[in-house]
């Protein structure tokens, strides 16, 4: 439904700032290793376990001291080692399901844009279809209609949530691409429909999932961490940002760390993210970006 | 203005004669008629959106809250709940009655005073109507299976209703009075049962009750004025607007800001919020409800097999053992309820109580599951054979407390080599996995009812609807049966002690807390005395302290008609 | 391609576009209708503490609905009851869905639409002023803070703003959409009353929609600065105001299909946002709706959502037509 022409697409690409001072790329690259280091090194970096209650004394949130530098939740628990642990869950599903999200809208949009025709409008119109249902409906009937949801599963329902809008971008970059002459010459060359696809079109597509996956990573952390503030994402014992926020939060509270820290993990996560997408598309500008 | 000056003076007098008093070393009850003592609006802050306000279509415990500030029953129990024949029941909408010799039936006299709202007396056709419409199938009232020992009712003048009993029980009176809340016969006789939810009386209901319906809005407010007119006198506030949330959180806000008045239920782990308020005080409800962890006594799906784990009584008794309800009461519930010992909470237990409930004994849990055959294994989790002592903890999604419950356990039962998973589970998916028996074990609550008939509900052999776990307890049944039988109170309070603890030996259950219902109430009003008949329940003795009255305290009434 | 402006053609296109999205609106509602009720529950199962209604009083309410018939059957029924205007009985809030909608609606949308106007108008301001001094101190720290504001999750900001203004300054009242006596106050502090019931909830919104929107904005012009008629506007020595006037029509284009991206939640609402500010509209409504399986209302709620949508991207590419002419089909 969102026919567009390749330069003025309903996501525009900003043209590279030929200036001196351009923000260059390793910045966020680096901040962005830097989150997955942590995330990988939780077990080493936490001080405690993440789920260990204290076995006796009062089991209540407490605020920050030496001992709990981010403070304790309600049920004693080390807030940082959550924290910590927390970056695993939020960040792995996050970029899971973007993969399968970015592979599988991918694959639609290119197939969509290449054969176009009737083949073209039926899976246009399908994602019309998912799009017109809100996203956290969908995922909170179909929470429903599992029994239980393991992390795998969580995973898979937020990649196939998730896939539309690469769908659509891919769509057009890959029909923008299939008026240029190499692709032609390919074809001329008598090379099979799926080989021009693989060979000459995906590389081009590149920078476009780059960058839809980066931002994909971006909205998957917030939505993760909606669902399970809502209660309906990782299971207890299981530490994700949202579940920390969720635990704590009670409105007009005075445990400030609980929702503080989580917070700012999950902003900082995403601001790097979008600052990454930013750089990204920067230095893809000079191919054709069609996002 | 004339009005605002004559509550100021009145307020003034008040403070005299309340100081007074003070200095007289005794409180002088709020009278009603006294001038300028009336007065006051109370914002409360409702956790639940009700659907209807009609009696007989009524089901949650939100719509109670304003549907029996409107209404009236026959006669009210005594806070005590005792529910014997009618000893301590006091008239309401009826002012008298009369048993039979043979105690069959009960004639109850109408009182003469007693108006609707719109200005129409009282006639025994509305308890005819009401009790018609309550056991209805069409209608659909969760109430009606509680009225099945009532016959018929008739009305022999429009002054008097008869009620014709089956049997001859101790609570049949209490059967009579306390479920049906009376409803005007003149307006909702010519609707059909089926179509009452959509009639405009659903909504906008007329009743008998000291406050008066005024509107609900769209946007999710219920106002209710005062009754000036009514038989019992009118009462002190002038008006009640109850706001309607469906989380607790944006209420408990407000109650913070001092924008509402009253909040309830609170959560447990708001109190050292509201503790620390300037502006608002907790007080604290009793109530016959308690939280438990169910286990289920069956293999999953099947109504036969016993189940691997759980179906043996020494695993639950170990289980039990190793559980240290004390501390997770302490952590997940804070002040608020005393640890539940058995399927009968302890207001409803007769003195002396004699209930031995299983210790917190670890080393004794776990000597027990070495003598039932579960050995430890290699990784710490105990195994008998090729079985794993695995056990599944079905928590809903929407209780925070009950998800904290179960880690808690999960944690202590780790401890004597149990593997235990916690699954959050949607609530309507969870109703469905419990009501077919598919689950382990699940977090869930029971309000008893005063005459506690709920326990042939929940315990009973074969009882499917709410006897998720499938105890079956042949004993038990009997000793239940004739404890809702008997008239002699000696027999009722030993059959209850010895039900208690023949169910707490079975430990079909995890017993977990008796808890109270905590509400947020702002500083200057008056609550009166926790009663456990619910906060509503003395909703027109509630008043504004003198001298403390807000703006909204003073939008008065609107002229009478 | 066919040509974008032969006339006979175009309007063969809008009919098959218009067709197209009936289809599509009638699939989602359709989807949707199945899902509901392949979830376990109905409006009428037991509750999870107490007791309920008798398996014999809830299986003849359902029989009343029609729940007992298979799912063909209900389908058919549902389609008769639409194409006679009915949307259907709420059986959460036991009246005509048609009349929950009518309450919900006006105040999802005119929330959303006030805040998407603001985030639009501040945001392409912020954009252009941005777009005209790129590379200086002040476009570089506009961008990390629209950055900064863009990456917050929209729930966890309200909830900030929810604590600060509400709570420890008591500014402005913490949640709802009047105040309970609202009826009881004179007219004009009747306005006032909703005014300041909606600055926080539209604050939250509008706070991130801006840095969306200024983000945007800034990208457009600065490509739009690089296009041929504006590098032509500029080379022909028209007075600055003009070329940057070029410029920013030009790259208004883009934003206005990014606004009309935003048009389906226009209709659901920020669900988190309406249930932290206790804001009765239909984000609200639709996920207690799921829950308590109000099969019609979560329906007629998609059906109106995805028509929402298809009006949107519609009215988008209407207007991105009429503005560059150089956008195909």
């Amino acid at each position: 439904m969102m026919h567009s022409a390749s330069r003025t697409t309903t996501l525009a690409v900003p043209r590279a700032m030929r200036r001196p001072r351009d923000r260059a790329l390793h910045v966020p690259l680096v901040a962005v290793v830097l989150l997955a280091s942590i995330a990988v090194a939780a077990p080493w970096l936490a001080p405690v376990p993440p789920n260990q209650i204290p076995s006796d004394g009062l089991i209540t949130a407490s605020s920050p001291t030496m001992a709990h530098p981010f403070g304790t939740d309600p049920l004693g628990r080390d807030v940082l080692s959550r924290v910590l642990y927390g970056a695993r869950v939020s960040l792995g599903v996050g970029t899971l399901s973007v993969a399968l999200a970015v592979g599988f809208g991918g694959v639609i949009g290119a197939v969509a844009g290449f054969m176009g025709g009737v083949v073209d409008t039926v899976l246009m119109r399908l994602v019309d279809v998912l799009l017109a249902i809100p996203r956290l409906l969908l995922l909170l009937v179909v929470t429903a209609l599992w029994e239980s949801l393991p992390l795998s599963g969580l995973i898979v329902l937020l990649g196939l949530t998730g896939w539309y809008d690469v769908a659509r971008l891919v769509r057009a970059d890959v029909r923008a691409l299939c008026g240029r002459d190499f692709v032609a010459a390919a074809r001329a060359a008598g090379a099979s429909p799926a080989r021009v696809l693989w060979r000459h079109l995906v590389p081009h597509l590149q920078p476009t999932l780059l960058v839809l996956g980066t931002l994909g990573l971006a909205n998957a952390i917030v939505l993760e961490a909606s669902l399970s503030f809502l209660g309906l994402g990782v299971q207890p014992p299981q530490a994700s940002w949202g579940s920390i926020l969720g635990d704590g939060y009670v409105p007009g509270g005075r445990r400030w760390w609980l929702t503080l820290f989580p917070g700012i993990a999950v902003v900082s996560s995403v601001l790097t993210c979008n600052a990454l997408a930013d750089a990204l598309r920067r230095r893809f500008d000079g191919r054709q970006v069609g996002v | 203005m004339a009005r605002r000056s004559r509550l100021k003076s009145g307020s003034v007098r008040l403070l005299a004669l309340a100081f007074a008093a003070a200095c007289g070393g005794e409180s002088a009850p709020p009278d009603a008629n006294v001038q300028g003592a009336t007065g006051g609006t109370v914002l409360i802050g409702l956790i639940g959106e009700p659907k209807t306000l009609l009696p007989p279509l009524s089901a949650s415990e939100h719509e109670q809250a304003v549907m029996e500030v409107l209404h009236d029953r026959l006669a009210e129990i005594a806070p005590s709940l005792d529910v014997e024949n009618d000893r301590g029941f006091t008239p309401r909408l009826a002012s008298s009655w009369t048993w039979a010799s043979d105690s069959m039936s009960i004639r109850f006299t109408l009182d003469a005073r007693a108006r609707w709202h719109d200005g129409r007396p009282v006639t025994s056709d509305d308890v005819a109507l009401t009790y018609a419409l309550y056991t209805n199938p069409e209608v659909g009232s969760y109430v009606a299976n509680l009225l099945g020992n009532i016959d018929s009712v008739t009305t022999p003048d429009a002054a008097t209703a008869t009620f014709w009993f089956r049997r001859r029980t101790p609570q049949q009176f209490y059967d009579a009075v306390h479920h049906m809340f009376i409803v005007p016969a003149h307006l909702l006789r010519d609707i059909e049962p089926a179509e009452l939810a959509t009639s405009p009386l659903s909504r906008a209901p007329i009743g008998t009750g000291r406050f008066r319906f005024v509107r609900w809005s769209t946007d999710g407010r219920i106002e209710l004025i005062a009754d000036t007119a009514n038989f019992r006198g009118r009462p002190t506030l002038d008006r009640v607007v109850y706001e309607l949330f469906q989380q607790t959180g944006p209420a408990l806000v407000r109650l913070a800001s001092g924008e509402t008045d009253f909040v309830a239920p609170l959560l447990a782990q708001s109190l050292p919020d509201v503790a620390a308020s300037s502006t608002a005080r907790l007080v604290r409800y009793p109530s016959l409800r308690y939280q438990l962890l169910t286990f289920n006594l069956r293999r999953q799906g099947s109504d036969r097999d016993p189940h691997p784990v759980l179906g043996d009584v020494r695993v639950r008794r170990a289980l039990s053992m190793a559980a240290n309800t004390e501390r997770i009461v302490r952590a997940v519930y804070d002040t608020i309820g005393r640890v539940a010992l058995g399927p009968i909470p302890s207001k409803a237990r007769p003195a002396p109580d004699s209930l031995r409930a299983m210790p917190f004994d670890t080393l004794a849990a776990q000597a027990l599951l070495d003598s039932a055959g579960w050995q430890p294994g290699p990784d710490g989790v105990r195994r008998r054979g090729n079985e794993r002592l695995r056990i599944e903890l079905l928590v809903p999604s929407t209780s925070e407390s009950r998800q904290r419950i179960a880690v808690l356990l999960q944690d202590q039962w780790r401890a004597i080599g149990a593997e235990v998973t916690v699954q959050v589970s949607e609530v309507e998916a969870l109703v469905d996995r419990i009501s077919n028996g598919r689950f382990d074990a699940v977090t869930n609550g029971w309000t008893l009812s005063p005459g506690l008939v709920g326990l042939r509900q929940v315990w009973r052999t074969n009882a499917v609807e709410s006897n998720y776990g499938r105890y079956a307890n042949a004993t038990v049944d009997a000793m239940v049966d004739s404890l809702l039988d008997t008239f002699d109170a000696a027999q009722r309070a030993d059959l209850i002690r010895r039900v208690a603890q023949a169910v707490v030996d079975d430990a079909p259950a995890i017993w977990l807390v008796e808890d109270e219902v905590l509400a947020g109430v702002h500083n200057r009003l008056e609550v009166g005395t926790p009663s456990p008949l619910g906060w509503w329940s003395d909703l027109a003795s509630w008043s504004v302290k003198p001298g403390q009255q807000l703006p909204r305290d003073q939008l008065g009434l609107p002229p009478a008609r | 391609m066919p040509d974008a402006r032969s006339t006979g053609g175009r309007r063969q296109r809008i009919i098959a576009r218009l067709l197209q999205s009936l289809v599509v609106v009638w699939a989602a509602a359709t989807l949707t209708f199945a899902l509901m009720r392949l979830a376990p529950g109905d409006p009428y199962s037991r509750p999870l503490d107490g007791a309920g209604l008798s398996k014999a009083a809830a299986d003849a309410l359902r029989a009343q609905r029609g729940l007992d018939q298979p799912m063909l059957v209900q389908y058919v029924r549902w389609l008769g009851l639409l194409a006679r205007g009915n949307l259907g009985w709420s059986t959460m809030q036991q009246r005509p869905v048609a009349h929950v909608l009518r309450e919900a609606l006006p105040r999802t949308i005119g929330l959303m639409s006030l805040a998407l106007v603001t985030s639009l108008a501040a945001g392409m301001a912020l954009g252009t002023w941005q777009g005209s001094r790129v590379g200086t101190v002040g476009d570089e720290a506009a961008s990390t803070v629209s950055l900064v504001v863009y990456s917050l999750p929209e729930f966890w900001l309200g909830m900030l703003l929810l604590q600060l203004f509400a709570q420890e300054l008591q500014w402005l009242p913490a949640g709802g959409i009047v105040a309970p006596t609202h009826e009881y106050l004179p007219f004009g502090e009747r306005l006032q009353d909703r005014a300041r019931h909606l600055v926080l909830p539209w604050l939250t919104l509008s706070l991130v929609g801006t840095a969306l929107f200024s983000r945007f904005q800034r990208a457009s012009m600065r490509e739009a600065w690089r296009e041929a008629h504006v590098r032509t506007a500029r080379a022909k020595g028209l007075p600055p105001w003009r070329v940057r006037w070029h410029a920013w029509r030009t790259a208004l284009t883009p934003v206005i299909g990014l606004a009309g991206l935003t048009f389906p939640s226009l209709l659901g609402g920020a669900v988190l946002v309406e249930r932290l500010f206790a804001w009765p509209g239909m984000g609200h409504a639709t996920v207690a709706a799921v829950s308590a399986r109000d099969y019609d209302l979560v329906t007629a709620a998609v059906l109106l959502g995805s028509a929402m949508t298809v009006v949107g991207t519609l009215l988008a590419d209407l207007l991105q037509r009429r503005l560059d002419p150089r956008v195909a089909t």
